[in-house]
C-alpha cells in the first residue's frame, strides 16, 4: 500500500489530475447530449484520435514547462519532419530507416534548443521562438513543394483500428507512459522537476542541471516528431502549416492539466487529461461549426482560466503579500499564515519567470 | 536582474541646458552604438553588391518595408525595459489588418483608424492586466492573448482578403517633397523619443525592470506603470499593421505571426538587453532596418528568401547568447 501511495505521489497523482480527466468526461457528455450525432463510435475516434496528436506533442511540453521553459518550437519539429520523413521516404521508399533518421533529428533539435538554454543562458522563449523561425526556413527549402505525401503505412496508423482506438492513440498510450515514467520514477526524471524548482538548490545537491535541462528539450523534440509524423498520416500528406495549431493547444494541454507554469510540478498524467478536454472542446465547436477562429479564442481563453483555477488559493495570499507589501492598508490585513505562504510562492515563482 | 544602476535612469540635472540634455546620450547606451554600427556595415556592404541602390529613392525603400518592424519593435522595447515580455504582437498586427481592410472601407472612412487603435489599447490593457494585478507571468499571458487576438482575426476576415481604400493607400505610399511618409513617420518617432525618453514614465517603466521591489518601494504604482507598457506595446503594434496594409492592399490573419520572432530579434540586435531596465527606442530603428536589410542583401545576393529568416533567427540566437554570457561574467 505504502509502495502504490509513493508510487502515486512520485507520478504526481493528484486530486486536479483527476478533476481533470471528469471535466474531459463531461464535455464529453455535454456533446453527447447536445449534439445530435455526436456519441457514436466514430466520433469518439475522431476525437481520441485528434487528442493523440495534442497529447503527444503536449508529452515534451510538459518536461520542457516541468523545467520553468516553455517549448515554442514544436510547431516547426512537427512540420519539418513531416515533411522531411516525406522526402526521404519517396526517395528512398524505405521507411525502416526514414524514421529512426527523422527521429535522430528532433533530438539533435531538442539538444540545440537545450544547449542553447543550459550552457549559453538563453531565455527558453527566445531560443525556442528562435529555433521555430530558423526551422520554418530550411523546411521550406527542403521540401521545395508545399506538400508532400506520405507513405501509406503511415496514414495507416489513424485509419486501423480497435474499436474507438486508431493505433495514434496506441502510439499516444506508449509515449505517454514512457514519458510518465521517465518524469516520475527515473532518477534523471525526478532532476528535471528538481531544476524546475529550485536550480541553485538543485546544482548544490549535486544535479547535473545543464545535462537535465538538454534532457527535458531532447525528450520535447522527440515526442514533436512523433507529433508530427502521425498528423502528416491523419492527412496523408506532410505541408508547412501541419503544426502551427500545437503552439497553443500543447501549452493549453499542459496548462490544464495542472502543470506549474513556473516550473516544478506537474504530471504528464494531467497533460494528458488537458489533451483530451482540448480535442473535447474542438470537436464540439466544430460540431458547432465553429471555424478555426473559435478554437483559437478558446484556447487562449482556456490557458488562462487554467492558470486562474490552480492559483486561486494562493492567488488572495499573493495579491496581497507580493503585490502591494508597500501599501499600508494591506499590511493590516494580513496576516502571518499568509506572508509565509506567500514566500514559498514567491520564491517558485522567481525561477521560473521570464526574463 | 542587476543591481547595478544604470546611468541613464537618473533624470538629467537642473544645470544642463534642454537642448544638451535632450541630445546627450546615455552612457548606457553602447550596446545602441553597437546596432548603428552593424547597420552602417551591413548598408555599404548592401550598396557595394548592388550597385542600382546608391540612389535616395533607396533610403525611401528600406525604410517603407522597415517601418511596420520598427513601431512594432519599439513596442517590444517598451514591454522589455520593464522586464517582460509581449509574445501578443502577432495577434495584434494580424487582428489589425484584418479590421482595417473590414472597417476602412466602411462608413468611418479613415475615422476607423481610430477605433482600431482603441481596440489595440484594450488588448494591450487586457495583457497588462492578466500580468500586472493578476501575476501571472507575461510569456504565457501574452501566448494565450496572442492565440485569442489571432482567432479574433480569424472572425473578422477567414482568409487573406477584404479592401484598403485606394485613397488610404495613395495617402501613406506617395511622397512628400521627394520622401515618403514612413520616413516622416520615423522622425516623428525620433523626435517623440527623444522627449519622451525623459520623462518619469520611461524612468518608471526601466525602475520595473531593474529592480520591481524597489520601484514599489520608491512609491511608483507598479501595476499601473505595467499596464501602460502592455497598451503602448500594443497600440505600437496597430500602428505599424495600420501602416503595413497599406503596402499589403488587404489583410492577412496570419500575417502577424513572423512579427513575434521578428520584433524580439530587432531589439536585441538593436543592442537592447534582454534582462529589463535598460532598453532605447533608437533600438528599434537600427534592429528593425537591419532585419529589413538582410531581406535585400539575401536578394541581392541572389539566395533564397529562407536565409533572410534563418539568418535572422541565427543572428538574434547568436546576439542574445552573447549578451548573456557578457552579463554572467559580470555577476
Amino acid at each position: 500500500m505504502t509502495k502504490l501511495r509513493s508510487l502515486r505521489r512520485r507520478t504526481k497523482w493528484h486530486g486536479e489530475v483527476v478533476a481533470a480527466y471528469l471535466v474531459a468526461l463531461v464535455l464529453f457528455l455535454i456533446g453527447s447530449v447536445a449534439i445530435h450525432g455526436f456519441a457514436t463510435v466514430t466520433n469518439l475516434r475522431t476525437i481520441l484520435t485528434l487528442a493523440s496528436f495534442i497529447g503527444i506533442a503536449a508529452a515534451g511540453q510538459t518536461a520542457v514547462v516541468i523545467t520553468g521553459g516553455v517549448d515554442l518550437s514544436i510547431p516547426w519539429i512537427m512540420s519539418s519532419s513531416a515533411l522531411l520523413l516525406g522526402v526521404l521516404a519517396h526517395s528512398n521508399g524505405s521507411l525502416a530507416w526514414a524514421i529512426p533518421v527523422v527521429l535522430a533529428c528532433g533530438a539533435g533539435i531538442g539538444a540545440v534548443n537545450g544547449i542553447g538554454v543550459a550552457y549559453f543562458g538563453i531565455s527558453p522563449i527566445i531560443m525556442t521562438l528562435a529555433m521555430n523561425t530558423i526551422l520554418s526556413g530550411i523546411a521550406t527549402e527542403i521540401s521545395t513543394s508545399l506538400s508532400v505525401n506520405v507513405p501509406s503505412q503511415i496514414s495507416n496508423l489513424s485509419s486501423e483500428h480497435v474499436g474507438p482506438f486508431t493505433v495514434d492513440v496506441f502510439i499516444w498510450i506508449v509515449v505517454g507512459i514512457v514519458v510518465l515514467v521517465y518524469l516520475g520514477l527515473t532518477v534523471p526524471g525526478r532532476s528535471i522537476y528538481s531544476v524546475g524548482a529550485n536550480m541553485k538548490v538543485s546544482r548544490f545537491s549535486g544535479i547535473r542541471v545543464q545535462t537535465s535541462l538538454v534532457s527535458a528539450y531532447v525528450v520535447s523534440g522527440i515526442t514533436a516528431v512523433c507529433a508530427g509524423v502521425i498528423v502528416a498520416g491523419y492527412g496523408g500528406q506532410a505541408f508547412g502549416g501541419l503544426g502551427d495549431p500545437y503552439l497553443f493547444s500543447s501549452v493549453a494541454a499542459v496548462a490544464i492539466g495542472g502543470v506549474s507554469i513556473y516550473g516544478g510540478s506537474g504530471s504528464y498524467a494531467g497533460a494528458a487529461a488537458g489533451a483530451l478536454i482540448v480535442a473535447c472542446l474542438g470537436a464540439i465547436l466544430a460540431a458547432m461549426s465553429l471555424g478555426a477562429g473559435t478554437l483559437d479564442v478558446v484556447y487562449g481563453v482556456v490557458i488562462i482560466a487554467a492558470m486562474l483555477l490552480i492559483r486561486i488559493p494562493s492567488i488572495k495570499v499573493r495579491l496581497r503579500s507580493k503585490r502591494q507589501s508597500a501599501s499600508v492598508k494591506v499590511t493590516e490585513v494580513g496576516d502571518a499564515d499568509a506572508d509565509a505562504d506567500a514566500e514559498v510562492e514567491v520564491s517558485t515563482a522567481t525561477n521560473g519567470g521570464t526574463q | 536582474m542587476t543591481a547595478r544602476p544604470s546611468s541613464d535612469m537618473t533624470p538629467s540635472t537642473g544645470r544642463e541646458s534642454p537642448l544638451r540634455a535632450t541630445l546627450r546620450i546615455p552612457s548606457g547606451a553602447r550596446p545602441l552604438f553597437a546596432g548603428y554600427g552593424v547597420l552602417a556595415g551591413l548598408a555599404i556592404f548592401y550598396l557595394i553588391i548592388d550597385p542600382s541602390a546608391r540612389s535616395l529613392s533607396q533610403l525611401n525603400i528600406q525604410v517603407n518595408s522597415a517601418l511596420t518592424l520598427i513601431l512594432i519593435t519599439a513596442g517590444q522595447i517598451i514591454v522589455i525595459m520593464t522586464g517582460e515580455l509581449d509574445l501578443s504582437v502577432g495577434g495584434v498586427v494580424s487582428l489589425t489588418t484584418c479590421l482595417a481592410a473590414t472597417m476602412l472601407q466602411g462608413s468611418l472612412g479613415d475615422g476607423a483608424v481610430v477605433i482600431i487603435l482603441v481596440i489595440a489599447a484594450a488588448a494591450g490593457m487586457l495583457n497588462g492586466i492578466l500580468v500586472a494585478y493578476l501575476n501571472l507571468p507575461s510569456f504565457i499571458v501574452t501566448l494565450a492573448t496572442w492565440s485569442i487576438f489571432d482567432g479574433l482575426a480569424f472572425y473578422v476576415l477567414n482568409q487573406p482578403g477584404g479592401t484598403i481604400p485606394l485613397s488610404y493607400v495613395n495617402a501613406l505610399t506617395r511622397n512628400y517633397f521627394g520622401v515618403s511618409v514612413a520616413v516622416y513617420v520615423l522622425v516623428a518617432l525620433v523626435m517623440v523619443w527623444l522627449w519622451f525618453r525623459r520623462t518619469r514614465l520611461v524612468s518608471k517603466f526601466r525602475a520595473l525592470g531593474s529592480n520591481r521591489e524597489g520601484a514599489r518601494e520608491a512609491g511608483i504604482d507598479t501595476r499601473r506603470v505595467m499596464v501602460l507598457a502592455f497598451v503602448l506595446s500594443s497600440v505600437l503594434s496597430a500602428a505599424g499593421a495600420l501602416y503595413l496594409v497599406s503596402q499589403l492592399g488587404d489583410g492577412d490573419p496570419t500575417v502577424g505571426a513572423s512579427y513575434v520572432l521578428f520584433s524580439v530579434a530587432a531589439a536585441v540586435v538593436g543592442g537592447t538587453a534582454l534582462v529589463g531596465g535598460r532598453g532605447d527606442l533608437l533600438a528599434a530603428i537600427s534592429g528593425g532596418l537591419i532585419i529589413t536589410l538582410l531581406g535585400s542583401v539575401v536578394f541581392a545576393l541572389n539566395l533564397a528568401s529562407f536565409w533572410q529568416i534563418v539568418a535572422t533567427g541565427v543572428i538574434l540566437l547568436f546576439a542574445a547568447g552573447l549578451g548573456s554570457l557578457v552579463r554572467r561574467r559580470d555577476i
